[in-house]
């Protein structure tokens, strides 16, 4: 355990009936970090969240916060906040009662509970005299959203939790509550996990993410390590676009199809015996070129191409089967049409190889 | 638009066949004379004479109390049985569910005849108990029915959104969920006691004749030709209660 | 508390079983009692007299329950598709309305009326009064599914160019079917045994099971045939409704 860990989630494992929610997780975050369980549905995220909160026990594992033991501690006794996928807001109180209800339950004074709310109402934005006596169901998406944050947060919680709490609001209210909720969550400092399904939500909010698949954490860092140094396929696919290139090992090079053969350097993989690999290619990666030039690693048509505002995506044939994904800013492409045979390049660093399945 | 026309005849033709009865009973409630046929004039006599019935009084307090107790204990049963459904998994659960179907499907005089039946061999002194017993076991499984639509409707979510605020699971049980269902569970008290306040078949059989009922009251002078014209006036007045109870039920169950 | 909803739960459940189902069981055990257990059952069954009562009151059922389903399609399908907004709750209610009064009192109110136009005390009266007092079932439950039709299938059907008779039988009556089976399941199931109706406003011809089993118990004192004339009863009950479950995959409530 560092210095810095505030969680510590150690051999966590969790099974309903037959199904393996939660596959062995060790898994560390640090004081005041914003760390993103980034994961398919299903992959076991939220049952995470929830063994986190105390409303799951795990069958194995422990769960440490500030270096207490927290597993036998009940939910309503660890002083974490929690905002849900479907917010969860008491239909039959106003919003002022719906985030007193936790103070009420501590016992404060009246007025007390009055200053609290009115300033946590003042962070979310929803001036106390104009929201705070209207019923939780008359306010719309992105209003109950403020609230039910507020409502966590007025509790001055060590850690807050979020189970994809944008996915149900348009995308400009999203967008505008990702900001505020990173604005929040930094001037409070407080220890954050936000889980969702969105890589751009992940890219956008994480000091760290963790990318989550099947039960399996599979890979941990900030999201510029693990967008350039992605550990396996899943994770290169998963956390921004990517190129899959088949290919086949033959004599330390590789060989693909309609490519020249492949120096490979220094790159070890472990592939159980088979040739079968994948090449990993971000498509910013890919270097389009004229045909005749001579320094290139493929020659492809170009099938298609989509206009990105400043950028274009463009879609090479290198062979029969394969694809290739270039994104190239636009002025680059001025001479370059659909139908145009082009000379592809990238750097091999850029290039991840991994076994193929 | 003809058709428009037709349709709409249709149904005022069939909405007044369904109340000219009932119209008819009560205007006749007032009516001094003893026949249908003849309007003598504007009286509250029969219902004078209701009131000062014995008999009428008793099987009333009998069948008020009854249906009280039953409400309030088969509500009381039937929401434990529907939210332990609702928040729970597996196939037992679903056993339990259409075990709770039975008493809908099974005929009404098959189940009051097992109920004496039951009592007798039982050696259970047939009275309040009895009948108690026998409109309660019925009435869970409306009650059931009714919390079970009503509750679902509350995610699991609200309730673990109050335990992390701090709630200990009684304070989840008394600040959350009992005020959220609480037009369930009105909406389920009402169709109880109406249950058990009319029934009639079920209480003949788990009654004894020292502890009259109203509906076996009302089914001994009715379809026995034993009619007196206070009948109506007993009539007219339960018709009022049972359409304010009705409107209180409708009122309840779509609040939402 | 989890442990007090588990008591609560185990008590409501043994509350539910020791007197609902148990007494149908012990019922079963007494309807076997005799020299040869299945004696009541045969002699039951082997009486002309009896057969033709459960016959009787078999079609009362299925008449009550077709002539509702006949008239309250329409007052459903109105309702659903062709009243003004503004009516539809009232005229939904008064329709409802009349249910939550005493069934007892409803029959005696259409006793005095039927009495004094003469059709009384026969076949026809009782079937009134059964339509009368049944129907609603039908009419809620045909309604609840008719409701549920959304109106973009509608306006798809006028862009395939379907005539309204087409719409309505290739739409409109194949989707309330689950409505019209629930119902019928409903109607069939509660007037198989009914006999307050028969008895008030059939006169001699009311006599259908239900009294019987009645008869059987209170009059004639015979505990044993009484139960197993009810095992067959209930038998037939949950025949009819495993059938039509099967049949249309619809949950009852």
């Amino acid at each position: 355990m560092g210095e810095k860990d505030y969680i510590n989630i150690i051999n966590l494992s969790k099974s309903f009936g037959n199904v393996k929610a939660l596959d062995n997780i060790n898994l560390s975050i640090n004081n005041g970090e914003l760390l993103t369980i980034l994961g398919p549905s299903g992959c076991g995220k939220t049952t995470l969240l929830k063994i986190i909160a105390g409303l799951e026990k795990p069958d194995t594992g422990d769960i440490f916060i500030d270096g207490f033991r927290i597993n036998d501690v009940p939910p309503y006794k660890r002083n974490i906040g929690m905002v849900f996928q479907d917010l969860a807001l008491f239909p039959h109180l106003n919003v002022i009662e719906n985030i007193a209800f936790g103070l009420k339950i501590k016992k404060l004074q009246e007025n007390e509970i009055k200053e609290k709310v009115s300033k946590i109402l003042e962070l979310v934005k929803l001036p106390i005299e104009e929201y705070g006596n209207r019923k939780v169901t008359q306010l719309s998406g992105g209003q109950q959203q403020r609230v039910a944050l507020a409502r966590a947060l007025v509790l001055e919680p060590k850690v807050l939790l979020l189970d994809e709490p944008f996915s149900h609001l348009d995308y400009k209210i999203r967008q505008e509550l990702m900001v505020e909720l990173k604005r929040i969550q930094r001037s409070l400092n407080i220890t954050t996990i936000y889980v969702t399904h969105d890589q751009t939500e992940a890219m956008f909010m994480s000091d760290r993410v963790a990318i989550m698949h099947n039960g399996k954490v599979f890979q941990v860092g900030k999201p510029s390590e693990v967008y350039d140094n992605p550990i396996n396929t899943f994770v290169a696919t998963f956390f921004g676009e990517v190129n899959i290139i088949e290919g086949k090992l033959n004599n330390g090079f590789i060989i693909v199809d309609g490519c020249k053969p492949i120096k490979l350097r220094n790159i070890k993989i472990n592939n159980n015996g088979s040739d079968h690999v994948h090449i990993i290619l971000r498509p910013e990666k890919v270097k389009i070129g004229n045909a005749n030039k001579n320094n290139y690693i493929a020659k492809g048509k170009i099938e298609d191409m989509i206009f990105l505002g400043p950028f274009v995506k463009i879609d090479i044939k290198i062979n029969d089967k394969q694809y290739l994904k270039a994104l190239t800013p636009r002025d680059i492409c001025k001479e370059i049409n659909i139908g145009k045979e082009v000379s592809i390049n990238w750097s091999l660093n850029d290039m991840k190889i991994f076994p193929g399945d | 638009m003809k058709t428009r026309i037709i349709w709409t005849i249709y149904t005022i033709a069939l909405l007044s066949f369904l109340y000219l009865p009932i119209f008819m009973m009560v205007i006749q409630s007032f009516n001094d004379s003893k026949y249908l046929t003849e309007w003598k004039g504007f009286t509250l006599k029969w219902y004078i004479k209701l009131f000062e019935s014995n008999e009428v009084w008793a099987s009333f307090m009998n069948s008020f109390t009854i249906a009280l107790a039953s409400a309030l204990t088969s509500t009381f049963l039937g929401i434990t049985l529907a939210y332990t459904y609702i928040r729970s998994k597996g196939k037992i659960y679903d056993f339990l569910d259409i075990a709770m179907y039975t008493p809908i499907i099974i005929p009404e005089i098959a189940e009051a005849v097992s109920l004496a039946l039951f009592f007798y061999l039982s050696n259970i002194n047939f009275g309040w108990y009895t009948v108690f017993i026998g409109h309660t076991a019925f009435n869970i499984a409306f009650a059931y029915f009714t919390l079970k639509a009503q509750l679902s409707l509350i995610s699991k979510n609200v309730e673990d959104a109050a335990l992390i605020l701090g709630a200990k699971p009684i304070k989840v049980l008394f600040s959350i969920l009992l005020p959220i269902a609480m037009p369930a569970i009105f909406a389920s008290m009402i169709i109880t006691f109406t249950l058990s306040f009319d029934d009639l078949i079920k209480s003949v059989f788990t009654t004894e004749p020292g502890f009259p009922l109203l509906p076996i009251l009302i089914w001994t002078r009715a379809a026995r030709a034993r009619a007196t014209p206070d009948l109506n006036a007993l009539a007219t007045i339960m018709i009022a209660i049972s359409l304010c109870l009705a409107s209180l039920y409708t009122y309840y169950m779509y609040k939402r | 508390m989890l442990s007090s909803l588990k008591i609560l739960t185990i008590i409501s459940i043994t509350f539910l079983f020791v007197f609902f189902y148990i007494p149908l069981i012990e019922m079963f055990i007494y309807s076997l009692k005799s020299e040869n257990p299945i004696e009541n059952y045969v002699s039951i069954l082997k009486n002309p007299l009896y057969i033709r009562i459960i016959g009787y009151s078999l079609l009362i059922s299925f008449l009550t329950t077709i002539i509702s389903l006949i008239i309250s399609y329409p007052i459903a399908y109105y309702l659903a598709f062709i009243i003004n907004e503004k009516f539809k709750s009232i005229i939904l209610i008064a329709f409802i309305a009349p249910f939550w009064v005493n069934f007892l009192l409803r029959t005696y109110a259409l006793y005095n009326v039927l009495y004094m136009i003469g059709i009384i005390n026969n076949f026809i009266a009782l079937l009134i009064g059964m339509v009368y007092d049944y129907y609603p079932y039908m009419l809620l439950s045909i309604y609840a599914a008719l409701s549920k039709i959304s109106k973009s299938i509608l306006d798809a059907s006028y862009l395939f160019g379907a005539t309204p008779f087409q719409r309505f039988t290739k739409i409109i009556l194949p989707l309330s079917m689950p409505g019209i089976i629930a119902g019928s399941i409903f109607v069939s199931l509660t007037t198989m045994t009914e006999f307050v109706v028969p008895s008030m406003l059939g006169g001699v011809e009311g006599y259908t099971v239900g009294y019987l089993i009645w008869d059987l118990f209170l009059k004639y004192r015979n505990w044993f045939k009484g139960s197993a004339l009810s095992i067959i009863i209930i038998s037939i009950a949950l025949i009819i409704s495993l059938f039509y479950s099967r049949k249309a995959k619809v949950v009852l409530i």
